[in-house]
């Protein structure tokens, strides 16, 4: 799916309005996986609520395939994950996984079965497994279940993974990449994790404080799997760093997150 | 031993204590009997009226479980209403608080005036009674689900009611389960009160002419049957609750 964004700006009203989004003009290819860096606060998830369809626009457009984004969701084109797996207690781990083809049914037959989301993210045993006896990492696991069922053109992903501890992490990143790649969605992927951007994205856009603006746009053109020893990768990581006025060799995470 | 258990045992031994004890003083003091009876005394008296506190527990029973279900029924409809429809939550608020403050123990009597000596009454008490409880319960357990979960129905562009019906209805069985727990021994006092005020059949009438009578035994025994059925219902819903709520609430 192609994704047009321009001139797009939010402000949040209030008595103290505040402006997340400025100006901002970003375009994606169908099939391209975008990392957002930017600062904690800075307007990453604004811009992806308004890709969604949660947030309506102060000003400006984002046109998925042409249409906005309302419509690309009830058409089932777009997919949204977040830091929290919202998983619904009462119900096993299939039907959570198969809870978003209850909405808006399509006439096309999905190309994926719930259980077969499941095998496909290591969850097969679970299908009849409620929520609470699985452990985080699961639950998120089971959430990118959902997430791939709904068989979208477009995966909104909010910092999915950043809730787990760094080795589950990776592990799943590492997962999802596999995954993604013969279905070859859109990815919008916002991180305050730069390491996480260049190991999965084909492109890294960095965001300014709020309001956001685009301050970098880098092409990621590195083989898979990447190692951080590469000097192109370093070269990459330099220059994210540079632009985000990061100094210091342990700063690898924007904001006040810092790796351990 | 599972603390479970083991907590159970322990109030079952207090209350063991608490009914020898009872027993020893009333045989050491010699209590008269229109004072306070021996719990064994009550238990006689119980045994021989057997038949007439079954037909009276029946009548109270009955009213405080209808009312339970009118006062849940008005009590979850109304939420509902308020959450679907959230501009009439300001006024309805205000006449459930209303109704809520009116002392019903002086409303009993004028309905029992108006509408005589029958169930109608008794059950209309109990109603409004546990309605209110309900009322608010349901009210923060529809309003549970966490933003993350809303937003996901959202972008799901789930309507407000699938949102309903999917999302905010199951969230708020445990919320429901918490009041229908706190109603329901609040139902059979509220049936008793109102059999004070007048009543053809009933404990609330057993312990209305006993207490005339001085007669304390049947008095005691009709307080008995009432907690007894009070724990008896708490501990049914309680299962009840495990069954339905499996997940249990965080």
């Amino acid at each position: 799916m192609q994704v047009s964004i321009r001139s797009l700006s939010h402000t949040y009203p209030g008595r103290q309005p505040r402006q997340a989004l400025a100006e901002l003009s970003l375009e994606i290819p169908s099939g391209q996986f975008v990392a957002i860096v930017g600062p904690s606060g800075c307007g990453k998830s604004t811009l992806l609520r308004l890709a969604a369809g949660l947030l309506t626009p102060t000003s400006g457009h984002v046109f998925l395939d042409g249409e906005p984004p309302r419509q690309a969701s009830r058409a089932r084109r777009t997919a949204w994950m977040a830091q929290s797996p919202a998983l619904l207690p009462w119900l096993t781990g299939k039907a959570n996984a198969a809870l978003a083809l209850r909405f808006h049914r399509t006439d096309a037959p999905p190309r994926l079965t719930a259980e077969k989301a499941l095998r496909m993210v290591g969850l097969a045993d679970a299908a009849g497994t409620y929520p609470f006896a699985l452990s985080g990492g699961m639950q998120q696991r089971l959430a990118l279940a959902r997430t791939l069922l709904l068989d979208a053109d477009l995966w909104l992903m909010d910092e999915p993974f950043a809730a787990l501890d760094e080795l589950t992490r990776e592990q799943l990143a590492a997962e999802l990449l596999e995954l993604w790649r013969p279905l070859r969605p859109s990815v919008m992927w916002v991180t305050h994790n730069i390491h996480e951007a260049l190991r999965l994205a084909d492109r890294v856009v960095v965001l300014s404080p709020r309001p956001a603006r685009l301050l970098a746009d880098l092409a990621v053109e590195l083989p898979h799997p990447r190692r951080e020893s590469d000097p192109a990768y370093q070269n990459l990581l330099g220059r994210v760093r540079a632009t985000l006025g990061l100094n210091g060799e342990a700063h690898t995470v924007v904001g006040e997150e810092e790796t351990r | 031993m599972s603390s479970g258990r083991r907590s159970s045992l322990v109030a079952l031994a207090l209350v063991a204590i608490f009914f020898v004890g009872w027993e020893v003083a009333v045989d050491l003091l010699h209590t008269p009997v229109y004072i306070l009876p021996a719990p064994t005394r009550v238990l006689q008296t119980l045994a021989a009226n057997a038949a007439s506190y079954a037909g009276d527990t029946l009548v109270t029973l009955g009213e405080a479980l209808a009312g339970l279900f009118f006062g849940l029924l008005s009590g979850s409809l109304l939420a509902c209403l308020l959450i679907l429809q959230p501009d009439l939550e300001g006024g309805v608020m205000t006449l459930a608080i209303l109704v809520k403050s009116t002392p019903l123990v002086a409303v009993a009597p004028l309905l029992t005036l108006w509408l005589g000596f029958g169930v109608a009454p008794k059950v209309i008490i109990t109603a409004l009674l546990t309605f209110f409880p309900v009322l608010v319960n349901m009210l923060s357990g529809l309003n549970r689900p966490d933003t993350a979960l809303l937003d996901l129905f959202r972008a799901w562009q789930a309507s407000r009611w699938e949102i309903f019906l999917h999302l905010r209805l199951p969230s708020a069985a445990p919320f429901l389960f918490a009041a229908v727990k706190i109603s329901a021994p609040l139902a059979l006092i509220g049936a008793v009160v109102a059999e004070w005020t007048g009543a053809s059949g009933g404990l609330g009438r057993t312990m209305w002419l006993a207490y005339s009578n001085l007669n304390l035994p049947y008095l005691f025994a009709a307080i008995f049957l009432l907690a007894a059925f009070g724990m008896i219902l708490y501990g049914l819903l309680s299962l009840l609750e495990r069954k339905v709520v499996f997940w249990g609430e965080k």
